[in-house]
């Protein structure tokens, strides 16, 4: 079969751009960069913005890329998408994120990571509601197939888009191979990149942002009132209100906001940690707990949303809303050494079973699937057709 | 124009700022002249041009072949000069011996340079607190830092605390603040006598202004006094007042006949007060790093400060932490740090604590500092 008779899968790939690594942004590029070592029958095209990071790198053959000008979540981006889905006439068009193409009828597989914008609707406007309930409602019905990455993330989309369970596949993300073979303690490496981020020598860390549901507040109170005197290093946004209440409790010094960290460092930052405290509320997956497991780091986290189904049983579960809890929980994870110890080694195990290039296989597969189910509906239509006019020829 | 001899000029050009060698030295003055030794013994692959006043021409420790001087007048007394020369004549000059980086250590710099430029600010007391100072320090100060942090390329910072002040009082962004730790010089582990032999005298070293808390220190000494008759521990304060900040808020009444005052000692002096001294009492209400407590550790000296702003940072679990506000809590702390089991332990924590800074390290972390900006495009 020649390149041009294989069948045509279009990826929006426009998410990935440099220095940038939000959970959607990381799945793109890691399914995308997983996908050329798949033997496939068909030919892809992936749609990224000029300065993609993508495009530096080496294809093979049958992944193409076409460059838009619009970046991937805008109004703008609908029509252009429209006349590059016209242009390319693809037989599939998976969407890696909430932004699906409106405009054009191309059959459709799209990945929704979560309904954080609906369910936590008090950080969002009514457009976001409205653009959930109204807009991409009507395409995930039409959809040959919505993944999400978690079993609660599933259950999510049925009960709120009316959908089955058939219907929306789960495919756990992976953890990049950097977390796999984080450096170890006591390594150079390792030591120069603490240096360089100017980290204590031992310390307690954290990662969200500004965001409510990343419950980075009540972490502050919790270690604030709790017996630890860890330092605490949060990568996150700069809260004035946070330094203001470890004042109060005496820790203003060993509150550390951790400047930009480019993703090739966050393994050493994982690494170097004792402990890894992740307060989230709601998680469509929640990849910090999971790449700090793979980095050997004993981890505690909420026991809501996703985190338990990717967590199993290698982490300290606490219950979000509780601060007294949550610094209870701390003491226990940093003093009780013996079941750390056992905890931390089966987190690693743990995060060897998460894998992008199974991640990828199993997408592909749906692809296959959905191809399949559209060929076989052509031929039936085919030949109904040609029943159809076998009479009147005749 | 002084015509420059570096020994490779195709190298990278920093500029140092040496206004503040011209000053008295106290806690920012000295921690800047450290760091300029440093740097310039370690950042052998850049060529440096300090610039400073004439007395520094034959100074030795400048004499090297990667470094060399610019000097204009200035001097201790010309206060007003020596800012119009900072603001006007040195961004001037930095241009004109086209400095690829202009570093000042100790908190002001040229507002005007267009140039990469970092700037090391020690604390903001001057904003939390601006009581402590002179009116017209507070004046100039809180007009010019803030403008000076914004212009910078970069800030440093030297504890943790003093970086979280920056991010919420000057709203700078976190990526723009760098955290270095100071060290001691070595002449404090020089005079470190055995703990039996040493005088019965616990020491204060720092400037007479009502920042470092003398007041609460004292009134806690009289305290310990009466609590403790037969005691014939003495104290000696360390330190002079400093025209920069308010007036201490001593009176006589507070001075009872056990404490004696030193005035303006050499740092020899000091170590040697350091290494013969039962223990350090340091109650300040706020230190951006706060060197006396990790001296007195090198001279395996027994530590009590207080547990507000950068202190504990620093000194870890090697110090008894005091509430400075309590002049009970002050007396209490005196007395147990003066117990000798407690002194013993304190000692050898003292002794491993001081171990976490070395010079090596700031100098290894500055020259990074120094290679980011450089490769960062204009």
């Amino acid at each position: 079969m020649t390149e041009k008779n294989k069948q045509h899968v279009v990826i929006d790939a426009r998410v990935v751009v440099a220095n940038q690594s939000h959970g959607i942004a990381r799945y793109a590029d890691e399914f995308v960069r997983n996908l050329r070592n798949i033997a496939t029958p068909f030919r892809f095209t992936l749609l990224v913005t000029k300065s993609s990071p993508l495009l530096n790198q080496e294809w093979p053959e049958h992944i193409k890329f076409q460059v838009l000008k619009t970046s991937w979540i805008s109004w703008l981006g609908q029509f252009e998408m429209l006349w590059y889905l016209n242009k390319l006439k693809p037989d599939l068009f998976h969407s890696p994120s909430f932004i699906v193409p409106f405009l054009s009828d191309v059959p459709l597989v799209t990945t929704i990571h979560d309904l954080n914008h609906v369910v936590l609707s008090e950080n969002y406007s009514m457009f976001h509601r409205l653009y959930y309930s109204v807009l991409l409602a009507r395409k995930i019905k039409k959809a040959k197939a919505v993944i999400t990455v978690s079993g609660f993330s599933q259950q999510e989309i049925v009960n709120f888009f009316h959908t089955s369970h058939e219907h929306v596949k789960v495919i756990h993300n992976g953890i990049s191979e950097t977390f796999q073979n984080p450096p170890m303690q006591n390594d150079v490496n390792l030591k120069r990149i603490l240096q360089k981020y100017e980290l204590p020598d031992k310390y307690i860390l954290s990662i969200g942002n500004k965001k409510p549901h990343k419950n980075i507040a009540r972490l502050v109170e919790a270690w604030c009132k709790s017996n630890v005197s860890l330092p605490l290093v949060l990568l996150s946004d700069f809260d004035p209100s946070l330094l203001g209440l470890a004042e109060k409790f005496h820790k203003k010094h060993n509150l550390h906001f951790l400047r930009f960290v480019p993703n090739e460092a966050l393994p050493a930052i994982y690494a170097g940690a004792d402990l890894f405290v992740y307060p989230s509320i709601y998680e469509g997956f929640g990849f910090p707990p999971l790449e700090a497991a793979a980095c050997g780091v004993p981890v505690v986290v909420s026991n809501c949303s996703s985190l338990p189904e990717v967590m199993k049983d290698c982490a300290l579960y606490i219950d979000p809303s509780n601060i007294e809890e949550i610094a209870k929980t701390l003491e226990k994870a940093i003093f009780d050494s013996p079941e750390r110890k056992e905890r931390t080694l089966r987190g690693r195990e743990l995060a060897k079973s998460y894998s992008w290039a199974k991640a990828a296989e199993a997408t592909h597969g749906v692809y296959q699937r959905v191809l399949a189910q559209l060929d076989s509906l052509n031929t039936k239509s085919v030949k109904s057709r040609a029943a159809l006019q076998e009479p009147s020829d005749g | 124009m002084v015509e420059l001899k570096f020994a490779d000029p195709s190298k990278k050009i920093i500029g140092l700022n040496g206004r503040f060698l011209v000053a008295q030295r106290t806690g920012v003055q000295r921690s800047a002249y450290q760091l300029f030794r440093t740097v310039i013994e370690q950042g052998t692959q850049f060529n440096f041009i300090l610039f400073t006043g004439e007395s520094e021409l034959f100074a030795p420790e400048w004499q090297r072949p990667n470094v060399q001087l610019v000097t204009s007048q200035l001097s201790q007394r010309t206060v007003v000069r020596n800012h119009f020369w900072e603001q006007v004549e040195l961004p001037r000059l930095a241009k004109r011996y086209k400095v690829d980086l202009l570093h000042s250590p100790a908190n002001l710099a040229p507002l005007r340079f267009k140039g990469k430029s970092i700037v090391n600010i020690h604390d903001l007391c001057f904003l939390v607190q601006p009581a402590w100072f002179s009116f017209s320090f507070r004046l100039i100060y809180r007009w010019l830092v803030p403008k000076i942090a914004r212009n910078s390329s970069l800030v440093i910072t030297n504890s943790n605390y003093s970086k979280n002040d920056i991010l919420s009082l000057l709203k700078l962004n976190v990526d723009r603040i760098r955290l270095t730790y100071w060290s001691v010089d070595p002449i404090f582990h020089e005079f470190n006598k055995p703990y039996e032999t040493r005088d019965d005298r616990i020491i204060f070293v720092g400037s007479l202004e009502p920042r470092k808390n003398l007041r609460g220190l004292l009134k806690g000494f009289s305290l310990y006094k009466q609590r403790y008759p037969s005691s014939k521990t003495r104290l000696t304060v360390v330190g002079c007042e400093n025209p920069l900040f308010a007036d201490a808020g001593i009176s006589g009444a507070d001075i009872s006949a056990d404490v004696d005052f030193r005035g303006y000692i050499s740092d020899r002096e000091l170590a040697e007060l350091f290494g013969s001294s039962k223990a350090l009492v340091y109650p300040s209400f706020y230190e951006g790093f706060g060197f006396p407590p990790l001296e007195a550790m090198a001279a395996g000296t027994p530590v009590v400060t207080s547990r507000t702003s950068s202190l504990p940072e620093v000194v870890g679990n090697a110090a008894l932490l005091v509430d400075p506000y309590s002049q009970e809590d002050i007396a209490e702390k005196i007395a147990k740090a003066l117990n000798p089991a407690v002194a013993l332990e304190l000692i050898a924590a003292g002794e491993k604590q001081v171990k976490h800074f070395s010079w090596q390290q700031v100098g290894e972390h500055m020259i990074d500092i120094y290679s980011e900006i450089l490769t960062q495009p204009t």
